[in-house]
């Protein structure tokens, strides 16, 4: 057993939790649509009626809920902030628990460079999130097949699975980030949450308001799956902006990390 | 003989806080190396150091000739190190912990688990959270050993072991020293020094006081001397080279004596004693003798 794997199997239980919620939300919201579906013009007015902001927050466009995953993605926006607090929380536990379980001398006086101990460690992370997106999209494809609905949104699942992944990989940078920079502590559930609600509210702010480059500032604006739906594709820009944030996240990570001294016990 | 181990002129400071200042000196291949002082000397700081859980402020440590900060993963491959303080991953069973420890050496180290385990006396399938300190420290011990270290450092080994197994836990250091291993022990209690070590680096407030052999600084010893005589007359001992405090209470003599026991011996022959008594002071008397006149000077 190396750094990875003892980190893959010491988070895959809490991941595998997760995702088994996410994947009964996910199931249960296409298969909601079912229900809905010969009243879908009265569900549109009962969402027209949200407030604006609520409905900003929700989508651009209230018509994409005429589909299951327009409907699907419409609710989603509302319970994003919980894959982002789970993913948070992993960074902080993956990168900081040495320092909070006080196994730091443990682990560092081993045949390892702390450059392979942030690799290994960031890696077990990813393919976390990884195995997380691969979950969540085989329910919504099982899901949507089940529905007889499958057909000719092939294309547009990918992308939402890279939505959600490029998304969640950059909660998990933030929380790796945040392992580093408040060393020691121990409460991450209540700091994942506070960070998430964080972003969660500089998200609405940027939606509801006219601060439109507020949107650089939260990676729930990042990737949103009704625009992805109206669009059809993913912002190129944005992309390759998710890919900079997570570079600059991880790499003030890594130096904080390799300057790291133990000595508190 | 090869330097296992080498400081030179390390110093290292926590912001204006001292760690340890100006400290040089050297372990030998196959010695087992003591490193002494009370609480907060310094000792901890240089064991980080070399084990490179810090960086030094200043001057250089090196181990197996490599520098200790730059080549930490290699050199890690052949120390041992068992901390003070042991905090493992509580949910784990103790074969869990050992097998992931052995993980990072490359080679297969179930037959030293088993063999150290049996001898320490430790349940494997239990989980650490259940441990106590003691059955958690020797966890610390089989760990630090499973890859048969060139060379141990242990930082307060003993804290939580009892008796029993402190002695266990120093037969397996011997062991592991007469297979080759170095060991640099750090402690400040002396008499772990006395039992197992062949010299000594004294350390007080981030300097080094000394290093000495142990079998010198037991040369160094004073003996607390006490007898009762028969006779009216009472010997005069207080020209005696080497004795002080010399006082006649009635027909028992009390005095302190350093130097030649054998000057000692031949002059209480010449009296008609009663009954004897002399103490061998600890090494921690020795210690605290030596220290404190180093102290004065300083």
């Amino acid at each position: 057993m190396n750094i990875f794997a003892f980190e893959f199997k010491r988070h895959l239980r809490m991941t595998l939790l997760f995702t088994l919620f996410l994947a009964v939300f996910s199931s249960g919201m296409l298969f909601f649509y079912m229900f809905i579906k010969e009243d879908l013009d009265m569900m549109m007015v009962f969402f027209d009626r949200f407030p604006a902001p609520m409905k900003a927050m929700m989508s651009s466009d209230i018509s994409i809920v005429t589909t299951p995953l327009g409907l699907f993605s419409f609710i989603y926006s509302f319970i994003s902030i919980i894959p982002a607090i789970q993913a948070i929380y992993l960074g902080l536990s993956i990168h900081g628990s040495p320092f909070s379980e006080k196994t730091s001398e443990f682990i560092f006086t081993k045949p390892a460079s702390r450059a392979r101990h942030f690799f290994m460690k960031s890696t077990s992370g990813v393919f976390l999130i990884v195995l997380e997106t691969i979950v969540f999209v085989t329910v919504l494809i099982s899901a949507l097949f089940l529905m007889g609905e499958s057909s000719g949104v092939a294309f547009t699942l990918v992308w939402i699975a890279l939505s959600f992944l490029l998304t969640q990989l950059v909660f998990l940078a933030i929380g790796t980030l945040l392992a580093y920079v408040f060393m020691g502590m121990k409460s991450y559930l209540s700091v994942s949450l506070g960070v998430a609600a964080f972003f969660f509210a500089v998200s609405a702010f940027a939606v509801s308001g006219n601060a439109d480059k507020l949107r650089y500032f939260t990676p729930f604006q990042y990737h949103r799956f009704d625009t992805l739906l109206m669009n059809g594709h993913m912002d190129s820009n944005l992309f390759f902006f998710t890919i900079l944030i997570m570079t600059i996240l991880l790499g003030i990570s890594y130096f904080r990390f390799a300057s790291v001294e133990v000595y508190s016990r | 003989m090869e330097k296992i181990i080498e400081v030179k002129h390390l110093s290292k400071y926590y912001g204006k806080s001292r760690g340890v200042i100006d400290l040089s000196f050297s372990v030998e291949k196959g010695e087992i190396f003591g490193f002494i002082g009370p609480n907060g000397a310094g000792k901890s700081t240089t064991i980080r150091t070399l084990l490179a859980l810090i960086q030094p402020t200043s001057g250089t440590a090196t181990i197996f000739g490599k520098d200790c900060i730059t080549h930490a993963p290699t050199i890690a491959e052949k120390v041992g190190y068992l901390p003070g303080e042991v905090y493992y991953y509580d949910k784990m069973r103790v074969r869990e912990l050992l097998l992931y420890s052995a993980s990072f050496y490359g080679k297969n180290c179930v037959p030293n688990i088993d063999r150290l385990c049996k001898r320490l006396d430790l349940d494997q399938n239990k989980r650490i959270e259940t441990l106590s300190l003691g059955n958690k420290k020797k966890v610390g011990i089989v760990q630090g050993l499973i890859h048969e270290p060139e060379l141990i450092i242990l930082d307060e080994p003993t804290t939580g072991l009892d008796p029993l197994m402190q002695q266990t836990f120093f037969d397996i250091l011997k062991e592991e020293n007469e297979k080759g291993a170095t060991v640099l022990f750090s402690s400040h209690i002396l008499s772990e020094v006395q039992k197992i070590c062949s010299r000594v680096a004294i350390i007080r407030e981030g300097r080094l006081v000394s290093i000495e052999d142990i079998a010198a600084l037991k040369q160094k010893q004073v003996l607390g001397v006490s007898f009762e005589y028969e006779g009216e007359e009472a010997p005069d001992l207080a020209d005696l080279p080497g004795v002080s405090e010399f006082t006649v209470d009635h027909n028992l003599c009390k005095l302190v004596f350093q130097g030649d026991v054998n000057v000692l011996v031949s002059t209480l022959a010449n009296i008609n004693l009663v009954s004897l008594h002399v103490e061998e002071p600890s090494l921690e008397s020795i210690f605290m003798h030596y220290y404190s006149a180093k102290k004065d000077h300083v």
